[in-house]
């Protein structure tokens, strides 16, 4: 209560009559009590009561003439009198209202239209990847031709954090992969006698979908993210600005280097990733099926072909790209600033390692052929 | 203002960081619905003086009351109570980068309130168009030039409709057009709205257009407080030297030095 009147919302005939103070201490009580079966043919506000407002009394109000107007069908608010308002609320309206002028009128969101802007803004993503991706590219193969523009030593950096860096972490998974892989297939192999056959099994595994897929999920955490923040953070410091209005790409300056780099660890961290993986059958074939190391090797190699082993060497290095791309795709995009750059990151490794696993499907397909 | 209670009043404050003391036993009252300007050359003091009427940091000596509260002898609870009171635009209007305009106004009315949500849009609005910024409340900070900004920062000290604003430098860096567009919508602010404004700058220009009262600081004192009359006929050097004004003849004019 204040000014002795007490704050009430109420309906009189055709009018909503405000009450006493509108104020935010006020106006959540007022609020519950407007009900759209309460302003249905009404065509007034009655304000000849209200003793004080904030600017939470006028949005009340203006909220009620809005309620009043679409049950009458009309769109605007404005065109719902407000009579007997005190001087100072008649003002904050007429201020409110000559600024909300200005501005363009409420529109409503149909489903169709949504629908539209969705499919349209599907599209223009579909377009700025492939625009992104046509840059990376063109910018790789001028870069092997004309090397300036390019900053020095950024290709051993990339090397040495995406590769180097990774190489224990992705050995010792692929390891212990190879012996759960192995143990496992043993466990059922041995029912019928053909323990041999863990060498054939491990092998395909390993060579065509394990080893390829594994490290290209560890690389897009492990890279992808960095890569994606470490671009989103330099727009939204304008560092990229910064390199475009020095003549720099940003493209050919900041993530050329990394497409390279990545192209040349790939398929090593893939290879190893092989050899420690079959390691693990090898030590499971020893210890737990009585095979011998030679005759595993044998029997692996007659199993899987060395051009199954170049295409998933091949097959890693379209991984590769495909991370950098989405990842430097996901940066460029960034909105706001420290929360942004959290969001595109985690976008950037949602979204590689789900390319990651589509491009895996259709290479399956290829080795069906 | 006889009778009436003084929107900030402070006794012999002396605010010092380490060795290094910044103001002096400053005493000064600051009167409601008025444009207070702190006025002073760069690293003088503004800022902090601004700041300690905030508790933004410490004060070594002296008392400071806000709205008739004693801030510097507030709970946690009062003092965040008596924060709502109040708004402050920060000199690079601080707003959240990673939320978007509108949700930087949203912040103090679903901290502080409970608004229903509808409600709170319509205030945003109201207060995006009173700053003139009605289409950009999708926006992210990063997306608004300067004056913007600044724009939307003070439309968000204006969410909870505080009885007096606080001003940063609310110029810098802002271009002649938007500074003058400034000065306009604050002093519509206080004309329309009744709110005190107290704003420090050192930008001669909005002081005449805006300033009903001007603090001059030097050294580590006030060593000026008076209307804009009375600053034109001030003796001090520092003051006359600040606003341009040419030397007065020794004879001439009432001496105000020292004027308190």
């Amino acid at each position: 209560m204040a000014h002795g009147v007490e704050s009430r919302l109420y309906r009189s005939g055709e009018a909503i009559v405000l009450q006493g103070a509108l104020t935010r201490d006020t106006v959540p009580a007022l609020y519950r009590a407007l009900l759209d079966e309460n302003v249905l043919g009404c065509r007034v506000v009655d304000a000849g009561r209200v003793t004080a407002a904030d600017s939470a009394g006028v949005a009340l109000t203006e909220s009620v003439r809005l309620r009043i107007a679409r049950g009458r069908g009309r769109e605007h608010e404005h065109e719902v009198p407000v009579l007997g308002a005190p001087g100072f609320l008649s003002s904050a309206l007429d201020m409110y209202a000559a600024d909300s002028e200005g501005g363009p009128p409420p529109r409503r969101t149909r489903l169709l239209s949504r629908t539209t802007q969705t499919l349209s803004g599907v599209l223009r993503l579909v377009r700025e990847y492939l625009q992104l991706s046509a840059d990376v590219f063109t910018w790789a193969a001028v870069g092997l031709v004309r090397r300036v523009k390019r900053r020095r030593g950024a290709f051993v950096e990339q090397c040495l954090r995406i590769g180097v860096d990774s190489v224990v972490i992705i050995g010792l998974l692929s390891f212990i992969i190879g012996l759960i892989l192995a143990l496992q297939s043993a466990a059922q192999l041995r029912q019928f006698g053909a323990n041999i056959f863990v060498a054939n099994l491990l092998g395909i595994a390993v060579v065509r979908e394990m080893a390829p897929m594994m490290t290209a999920i560890l690389v897009a955490g492990r890279s992808g993210s960095a890569i994606a923040s470490e671009v989103a953070t330099m727009k939204v410091t304008e560092e990229l600005e910064a390199l475009t209005v020095m003549g720099l790409d940003p493209v050919r300056y900041v993530i050329v280097p990394k497409l390279y780099a990545i192209t040349v660890v790939m398929p090593i961290l893939v290879t190893i990733s092989m050899v420690l993986s079959l390691s693990g059958g090898v030590v499971i074939g020893m210890t737990y099926l009585n095979i011998s190391p030679q005759s595993f090797l044998q029997q692996l190699f007659s199993a899987v072909a060395p051009g199954e082993t170049a295409i998933a060497l091949f097959k890693s290095v379209i991984f590769a790209w495909q991370i950098v791309i989405v990842a430097s795709f996901n940066g460029f995009r960034v909105k706001g600033g420290a929360e942004g750059v959290g969001v595109v990151t985690t976008a950037a490794v949602v979204a590689s390692v789900f390319s990651v696993i589509v491009i895996d499907v259709l290479f399956s397909f290829l080795y069906l052929t | 203002m006889e009778g009436e209670t003084p929107l900030v009043e402070i006794k012999d404050l002396t605010v010092q960081f380490d060795d290094n003391v910044v103001l002096a036993n400053t005493s000064i009252t600051i009167w409601p619905r008025q444009v207070t300007c702190i006025v002073g050359q760069s690293g003088c003091g503004k800022t902090t003086l601004l700041k300690a009427m905030l508790r933004l940091v410490p004060v070594a000596k002296g008392s400071i009351h806000v709205l008739g509260e004693d801030i510097l002898r507030l709970g946690e609870t009062e003092l965040e109570h008596l924060l709502t009171r109040v708004g402050v635009l920060f000199q690079n209007g601080a707003l959240l980068n990673s939320v978007s305009v509108f949700e930087n106004i949203a912040v103090p009315l679903e901290q502080h309130t409970s608004l229903p949500p509808e409600i709170i849009k319509r205030m945003i609005q109201v207060k995006l168009g009173l700053v003139g910024l009605r289409d950009a409340e999708s926006l992210f900070p990063a997306e608004l030039s300067g004056g913007m900004k600044k724009r939307a920062a003070l439309a968000r000290a204006l969410a909870l409709d505080p009885e007096v604003l606080f001003f940063d430098e609310p110029s810098a860096g802002l271009d002649p057009v938007n500074r003058r567009r400034l000065d306009d919508l604050m002093l519509s602010l206080k004309d329309k709205l009744g709110v005190s404004l107290i704003v420090v700058t050192h930008e001669v220009e909005s002081i005449r257009n805006i300033a009903d009262r001007i603090l001059f600081i030097a050294g580590d004192a006030i060593i000026f407080q008076g209307t804009q009359t009375e600053m034109e006929a001030c003796t001090i050097p520092a003051v006359r030297d600040f606003f341009g004004l040419a030397a007065l003849p020794a004879s001439a004019g009432p001496s105000v030095g020292g004027h308190q």
